[in-house]
């Protein structure tokens, strides 16, 4: 792999608009979700903390799968070096060389993704509810109506909150890599809807079956990185 | 500029509009948004006879009406041709025509007939329901056709305002197919959100399909359109500066 390459096609595509329209929009999302919260805490009789709004925030489906879903793969579409084209590949010189790097690249702009979610996510509850050390009674009684599985709801409720970020980090990645593999193939528009597609299904199943969230994204990063190392002229 | 070149150019003017409104109709992508947008129409108007409420004429033609149909609006408003500008320059077709107008673009002429294609993507389908709705029932009340009117009446300036819309954003993007779903990803966006912020009198499918809600403003919806499109019209004036 030729890591003087690196730095040029990390630099090359950066897709500031796409970030900063993303980030708008996130933010726009996460405040909607927090009024919503609002006038949930108002009907249940219920006074949220700021992570069990983080939670909720994180967990609903709206958000998870037709607003950060789409955004993340409209910002990881936008990096597909477009200036140098099939270039890339003489000056990287090998295929895999090739795959690695995109694999680097998206994990890059997965990072910058998440630390926008983060900053917003949890500036936005912070400032609209109170802290707290342990989850309220009335959120656990409120929590299956909300969607939320019991699985999520162990430890802390600052566990919970990290151990969602994880697991949806090691998902988006995953779907990041799809998309990635796709686009190698097909036009940027149509490695998009075929992503969101994919990504919307998988959602759905992770869900319906009761599968843990980290536990699918973990084995399906594998079976991806496994496909990788065993198959040298991919 | 002299009298005979103001002339010259309000002929180009018209002329260009003329052949680009001719071309519209021989559009697959238009035919596309029309099939689509009948189907939306027409399916929802079968099921809700089917469900035996033969009540009223407008309740099936309204009902049918505000089903899906608004919530696909700016997409079918912006698939026929708010993308034509970038395709053009695409493949250099756009070069020929500027060849024909003596070297300058015809961004702004454009901009009419994008906006027109928008309109009538909406309008026909909604002429089409209103003829079967005819067959199958008959009216004489004035409140019927009151709400009829209005319903006409909203579409074009709907689709207007949302393909002019579509082909803004064409000038900001590299790609055309994120030019066309941008339109619909912010009404879609509004659209879940509104409620949740109190604001229910703006909720966007309003502004095709008022009978959604109880008391609709007219007013505010064609003040709306008319920003929209001034700032759409802004920036087609400001790409294109120097070719005036």
């Amino acid at each position: 792999m030729n890591f003087k390459y690196l730095k040029i096609s990390l630099t090359e595509d950066f897709p500031a608009l796409r970030l900063i329209i993303t980030s708008l929009v996130i933010a726009f999302a996460v405040t909607v979700t927090v009024y919503k919260h609002i006038d949930l805490s108002d009907s249940v009789s219920a006074s949220f903390s700021a992570p069990e709004a983080i939670i909720l925030t994180l967990t609903d489906m709206i958000n998870r799968v037709f607003i950060f879903l789409p955004l993340y793969i409209f910002v990881i579409s936008g990096t597909k070096n477009v200036g140098l084209g099939n270039t890339g590949t003489v000056l990287q010189r090998s295929r895999p060389g090739l795959v690695a790097l995109e694999i680097i690249k998206v994990l890059f702009y997965t990072l910058i993704f998440f630390g926008i979610l983060l900053i917003i996510v949890l500036a936005t509850s912070n400032a609209a509810f109170p802290q707290a050390e342990d989850f309220t009674r009335t959120f656990f009684g409120a929590s299956s109506s909300f969607g939320i599985r019991s699985d999520v709801l162990q430890g802390t409720p600052q566990t919970a909150v990290t151990n969602l970020f994880t697991s949806m980090f090691l998902t988006y990645f995953t779907i990041g890599i799809i998309n990635m593999f796709l686009s190698l193939l097909l036009k940027e528009e149509a490695a998009f809807v075929l992503t969101v597609i994919i990504g919307i299904l998988s959602e759905i199943f992770i869900t319906a079956y009761r599968i843990p969230l980290s536990l699918a994204a973990c084995a399906v990063f594998t079976a991806l990185s496994f496909i990788l190392i065993s198959r040298k002229n991919l | 500029m002299n009298i005979s070149s103001a002339k010259h150019s309000l002929f180009f003017f018209v002329r260009f509009i003329a052949t680009d409104i001719k071309r519209i109709f021989t559009e697959t992508t238009f035919l596309t948004s029309l099939v689509i947008g009948s189907l939306t129409l027409i399916i929802p108007f079968v099921l809700f006879f089917s469900n035996g409420s033969t009540d009223s004429f407008s309740g099936g033609f309204v009902t049918a009406q505000s089903a899906v149909f608004p919530f696909v609006a700016p997409f079918l408003a912006a698939l026929p041709f708010a993308g034509m500008y970038k395709y053009e320059s695409e493949t250099k077709y756009e070069d020929l025509l500027k060849l024909r107008r003596g070297g300058r673009d015809y961004g702004i002429n454009r901009f009419i007939t994008v906006g027109m294609s928008g309109g009538l993507a909406l309008l026909l389908p909604e002429i089409i329901l209103l003829k079967i709705s005819f067959i199958t029932i008959y009216t004489d009340s004035i409140e019927d056709y009151r709400r009829i009117v209005t319903v006409l009446l909203l579409a074009f300036p709907f689709g207007f305002t949302y393909a002019v819309l579509a082909q803004a954003v064409t000038y900001f993007t590299r790609s055309r197919a994120l030019a066309i779903v941008t339109p619909e990803v912010l009404y879609m966006l509004f659209t879940y959100s509104f409620p949740y912020l109190n604001l229910e009198e703006y909720y966007p499918p309003l502004a095709i399909s008022p009978f959604i809600y109880s008391s609709p403003n007219f007013a505010d919806v064609f003040v709306f359109f008319a920003i929209i499109i001034l700032l759409s019209l802004a920036v087609t004036v400001i790409h294109n500066f120097k070719s005036l």
